[in-house]
């Protein structure tokens, strides 16, 4: 049997049906087949290719309100029929409930403009790689592409049933710059949905040289600053890992009910503060996953909710938490389409798409700066985190230069960023009108799932009391 | 509750019959050929507010290949499907490895047969689905709470599994493994929480109610919360925190982090790396470790290697090709590509026997039981910043104080955070404390061992303070 046929449709229809004649109140099932190629090169060298498919089929049976969440590969008639057979249940009633959704029918592929034909990918990789190699004070180049094509079939004991083809590239590419005595590492990623045309859109050597050529700059003639700043600007890549840690993550509605603390962890919203002030009135922060050739692209999440734009902060004002179905039934509202699984053999988890500051078209960049007068740009980061309930974060910046008399001035080595969630979004002075977004691998749950995402959004000019 | 054997026999022959069918199909066609069959099915039983909230079963069983012909390298997997679509893809799979551009930094695989005399633990039970889920969360959740904890989150997760290995090496070798492990987060309330984690090979390898009661003992070291201010403090990181720094310590010994310019221990090798009281094994031959294995994946038996000795940096971690480039031995850590560490042991000379003795050297210092989001700006030079993320206590004149809370309403963040390089932290590191433990953590999922650690002279800082 090959995987094409092992891509049965009938089994999910078959999955659904035995779920519900074993007394299931709610169930659905996804059938996955994914196909990939990958390829590393280190130092110019290929180190090896990675080619495969698989194919999953997941089953969700809600039981005695017990979700339960079974998987299996290159499934067959009877490997499903042993899965299903092979679970005990509970002896206790469970406490889960999945909030009722309309029914949807729909069939949705993303065209890849550029097809991937045998070996593009690598010759793309190859060529950026070559070019990137030009650059002499590099110590270190090592860097991964990968390619995969996820085709889904999902119904449910509602009625629905989605099917989708989402083709997809990611890069992963890390230098680091030798500056004789010290050094810097730098390690740049990017994700779309798409073909050969995404990996392109990528703007790998030309961004990796970019970045070479600053952080050669900030090692040889940039200064130590030993003070905080009072003004601080930040860039679309730190404007989006903010975005992502200390807004996106503490809005997803299973952190705030604690489903997450032994995970992913905790959030500083609760059920009680929902509406609470998290930052000054310039502050919109949105999630869209139907922005098109975005990393976190989908029409239809895994529970088989339409996705749409969710706006988590408007106006400063806490707005909306991500939600799934079983999230929604708890707080007594809809599902927004937040469930998304790294693979149908893990559970679909609350999960962002694409986190964004809503940018300000009033004002430039350089409007940012020179209001600012004196503090520091920081353009890129290196290390980042934050704490268990996102309250404390720090992202160190990586370029990062001092902004004197209303202009960009030397470089800068030390800088870090270190405040609390509720400083940071509430010292926002004035927003910009950039708009970027970056690509951010998300990791969540238990086993760990890595999902891609977008973050970004504008510039922003921080100003702390 | 437990989820059963799956397959069974009849499932494990047809998995011979697909593997042998490859082999044999491969054979003379490539210079290196490895072919390997795995099967394994992981249980979740998620724990949410002291109950068990939802189950996931995971069921995943393939066929790997790894060619190589002249020095191009090709990974591909070929499924559970029938014999002409594995006839299709390998024939598929030879010809694209003829297009690869060549890698000259590769150096073959190992030359067996080997003799096994690996000794993992085992559970049938594990393997059968002859436990009791509900149980094991209850002896772990029952404790805590009758410690006085206000509620408890965590997951159960069992595993079993077979892996088969056959190459052009003259190795063919089948390992059967089982693991449980148990995370628990137990908070005493909304401000205090203590993770407490367990991991063996077998089902009676975890001291389910000593995993309550550590949570709630280390969470009753102190009554009252404070501030401190930042500056530099000694620490003192309990296992389940010191593991997430050894799991670095042991990726920079890899060869391939090491070409990749992502090891603080590049160029070191002969040479003073750490406190010279200190030494750090890599053993994936542990009989109770979840990283160990009686194979790598070349089929080298495994073995406890020694990596720092005294300070000093004896060996990188190799395979066959990285070895024979570098002109030594194969540690048993393949990665056909690049070594992966396994189970990394740390070890002091300056060892006490528990961690209150440790406390008593300190004098003005922190106690971090948990760390999470450990990230470094620069994987050459080592350095890395981290943040506490259970309770955290300060420690003055050899006596813990009081909780560190910097001030976030209902959160058990400590709110500081803990910046510093591996080589500074090797070299500052004083003494070591109490039982050396198999440990992991959310934020580094391979499984090492570690006491607790005192690392001297610290920068803390905080977010607190703008």
């Amino acid at each position: 049997m090959s995987a094409k046929a092992q891509f049965d449709t009938g089994l999910v229809s078959r999955a659904v049906a035995l779920a519900l004649k074993d007394g299931a109140t709610y169930a659905d099932s996804t059938l996955e087949h994914t196909r990939m190629e990958g390829y590393s090169l280190r130092d110019g060298i290929l180190e090896a290719a990675a080619s495969g498919e698989d194919v999953i089929l997941r089953v969700r049976i809600l039981k005695n309100r017990y979700l339960y969440t079974l998987s299996i590969n290159w499934p067959t008639g009877e490997r499903l029929s042993g899965m299903l057979g092979n679970l005990k249940g509970f002896r206790e009633q469970g406490q889960t409930s999945i909030d009722p959704e309309g029914t949807y029918k729909s069939n949705y592929r993303i065209p890849e403009k550029e097809a991937m034909s045998d070996g593009a990918l690598l010759r793309s990789f190859t060529k950026e790689d070559s070019d990137i190699a030009k650059v002499k004070y590099l110590k270190f180049r090592y860097g991964g592409v990968d390619y995969e094509k996820v085709h889904r079939y999902f119904e449910n004991s509602e009625g629905s049933s989605i099917e989708s083809s989402i083709p997809k590239t990611s890069v992963f590419y890390s230098i680091v710059v030798d500056a004789g005595s010290n050094t810097r590492q730098y390690i740049f990623q990017h994700g779309a949905t798409g073909g050969l045309e995404g990996f392109e859109r990528s703007g790998l050597s030309e961004k990796v040289k970019d970045k070479a050529k600053s952080m050669k700059e900030v090692m040889e003639k940039g200064v130590n600053i030993n003070k905080r700043m009072k003004n601080v600007v930040i860039a679309p890549e730190i404007t989006g890992i903010a975005v992502h840690e200390s807004i996106g993550h503490p809005s997803e509605a299973d952190r705030v009910l604690g489903r997450e603390a032994a995970q992913a962890g905790l959030s500083y919203l609760t059920k009680d503060n929902l509406g609470m002030r998290i930052g000054s009135e310039a502050v919109t922060i949105c999630d869209d996953p139907t922005i098109k050739g975005s990393a976190g692209f989908y029409l239809y999440d895994d529970e088989g909710v339409k996705a749409r734009k969710r706006i988590l902060v408007k106006d400063g004002i806490q707005n909306e938490l991500l939600q799934n179905r079983e999230t929604a039934a708890v707080f007594g509202t809809r599902s927004n389409g937040s469930a998304r699984s790294s693979d149908a053999g893990k559970e679909p988890l609350i999960r962002m798409a694409n986190t964004y500051l809503e940018p300000d078209r009033r004002n430039s960049l350089d409007d940012l700066i020179a209001e600012a007068r004196n503090g520091v740009y920081v353009k890129s980061f290196t290390e980042w985190n934050i704490d268990d309930t996102r309250s404390f974060s720090k992202y160190q910046g990586n370029e990062v230069y001092l902004i004197e008399n209303g202009k960009l001035g030397k470089p800068v080595k030390n800088f870090a960023l270190e405040t609390t969630t509720l400083n940071f979004w509430n010292s926002v002075k004035m927003v910009g009108d950039e708009f970027e977004l970056v690509y951010g691998r998300c990791g969540k749950g238990e086993p760990m799932q890595d999902a891609p995402t977008n973050m970004g959004g504008a510039s922003a000019l921080l100003t702390f009391k | 509750m437990a989820m059963g054997k799956r397959g069974g026999k009849g499932a494990e022959e047809a998995i011979d019959d697909a593997i042998e069918f490859v082999f044999g199909e491969l054979e003379g066609k490539a210079e290196d050929v490895v072919v390997t069959s795995s099967s394994g099915t992981s249980t979740y039983v998620k724990v949410v507010d002291s109950r068990v909230d939802s189950v996931v079963d995971i069921d995943d069983s393939d066929i790997g290949v790894f060619i190589a012909k002249g020095k191009r390298l090709l990974f591909t997997n070929l499924g559970l499907v029938g014999r002409e679509e594995m006839r299709k893809k390998l024939d598929r799979a030879l010809k694209t490895v003829e297009l690869l551009q060549v890698n000259r930094d590769y150096h073959g695989i190992a030359e067996g047969p080997y003799r096994y005399k690996s000794a993992l633990n085992y559970d049938p039970s594990v393997e059968n689905g002859d436990y009791d889920a509900e149980d094991i969360v209850s002896r772990v959740v029952s404790t805590a709470l009758d410690g006085g904890a206000s509620y408890v989150h965590g997951m159960l997760t069992l595993y079993r599994g077979r892996r088969r290995l056959m190459t052009s090496g003259n190795v063919d070798a089948t390992e059967k493994d089982t693991s449980v492990s148990f995370s628990a987060r137990v908070f005493m309330d909304s401000e205090t929480s203590v993770q407490s984690n367990g991991a063996s090979r077998t089902l009676d390898g975890i001291d389910y109610e000593g995993l309550g009661d550590y949570a709630v003992r280390t969470a009753k070291m102190a009554r009252t919360s404070g501030m401190i201010a930042e500056g530099n403090y000694d620490v003192i990181y309990m296992p389940i925190a010191a593991g997430v720094l050894v799991d670095r310590i042991g990726s920079a010994v890899s060869m391939g982090s090491v070409e990749a310019g992502f090891s603080f221990l590049m160029d070191k090798l002969g040479k003073n790396v750490t406190d010279t009281d200190i030494s750090v094994y890599d053993d994936a031959s542990a009989p109770d470790g979840l990283s160990s294995y009686a194979f790598d994946q070349e089929g080298v038996p495994s073995q406890k290697t020694t990596v720092i000795k005294d300070g000093t940096l004896k060996t990188y971690l190799h395979n066959t090709s990285t070895a024979r480039k570098y002109g030594t031995k194969t540690t048993g850590n393949a990665g056909l590509v690049s070594p992966d560490s396994t189970g990394t042991l740390i070890t002091h000379k300056n060892h006490m026997k528990s961690v209150e003795e440790l406390v008593k050297e300190v004098k003005r210092g922190v106690l971090v039981t948990n760390v999470w989001y450990t990230r470094f700006s620069n994987y050459v030079s080592g350095e890395f910043s981290t943040v506490p993320r259970d309770a955290a206590f300060y420690v003055e004149n050899g006596e813990i104080r009081y909780r560190i809370s910097m001030g976030a309403k209902g959160s058990a963040s400590a709110g500081i955070r803990i910046n510093d390089s591996l080589p500074r932290m090797l070299k500052e590191m004083d003494a070591t404390g109490g039982d050396t433990v198999q440990v992991y953590n959310w934020d580094s999922q391979d499984y090492n061992f570690t006491p607790a650690l005192l690392v001297r002279d610290v920068k803390l800082t905080s977010a607190t303070i703008i």
